[in-house]
């Protein structure tokens, strides 16, 4: 990663708080500047991964909507903790393809490497 | 060396030592400041801790939740000046919560 990377690590459910959306409208706004930009579903984060969701009249935006959506804002890192995923079993159910796999090394890895580090 | 501030005492401070390295710092902070608490939990929980050689929390929120006197050994009480300084000697700073 550069000098200027940015790691975001999403590690709450879609629709449980704000962290979700704070987390979308930071990927997007730093992709928007042209930085290094990776994004990190893990822990209960990767279930906003999963294909499928509908927030109907919930006053929410769909997550798994704006996920698949992220490459066309040039956010190609898009990555899955893979043991999260395992945990919860989802691992056949991603709302996108191109999902980037992160073991724990790696993921450490990332973190460490990265010069700017926001977790949601 | 990166200082990890972590500010709930939940599993976010499992993610953070999952990710953290043996010279980086964390630092406890408003609720985090419960994982400082010396009982069996934390105790285990600490003991289990392979990264961060240097624990730290915050002197205020001990002092506002009434455990001042009630942690483990292995962290050290810091003020508001402190965290400023270990914020500024830091490579990076990572907020969990």
């Amino acid at each position: 990663m550069s000098n200027d990377s940015l790691v975001i690590l999403v590690r709450h459910t879609p629709y449980s708080s704000h962290h979700a959306r704070a987390a979308m409208d930071l990927t997007l706004t730093a992709a928007a500047f042209d930085s290094d930009v990776g994004v990190v579903f893990m822990d209960e984060g990767v279930f906003q991964l999963i294909s499928g969701q509908d927030t109907g009249t919930s006053g929410f935006k769909n997550v798994g909507k704006m996920i698949p959506a992220l490459a066309a804002y040039d956010v190609d890192k898009v990555y899955v903790h893979t043991p999260s995923a395992a945990r919860f079993s989802i691992e056949d159910e991603y709302a996108m393809d191109g999902l980037l796999p992160l073991d724990d090394e790696a993921l450490k890895t990332l973190v460490q490497n990265a010069r700017h580090v926001m977790v949601y | 060396m990166i200082l990890h501030t972590v500010n709930k005492y939940s599993d976010c401070i499992s993610a953070c030592m999952s990710v953290a390295d043996k010279e980086d710092a964390v630092l406890l902070l408003e609720d985090g400041v419960y994982a400082a608490l010396d009982m069996d939990d934390n105790r285990h929980f600490w003991a289990s801790i392979s990264t961060v050689s240097r624990h730290y929390v915050l002197e205020a929120d001990l002092a506002a939740r009434g455990i001042s006197d009630k942690m483990l050994a292995r962290f050290n009480v810091v003020s508001w000046q402190d965290f400023v300084a270990l914020s500024a000697e830091s490579d990076k700073v990572i907020s969990w919560g």
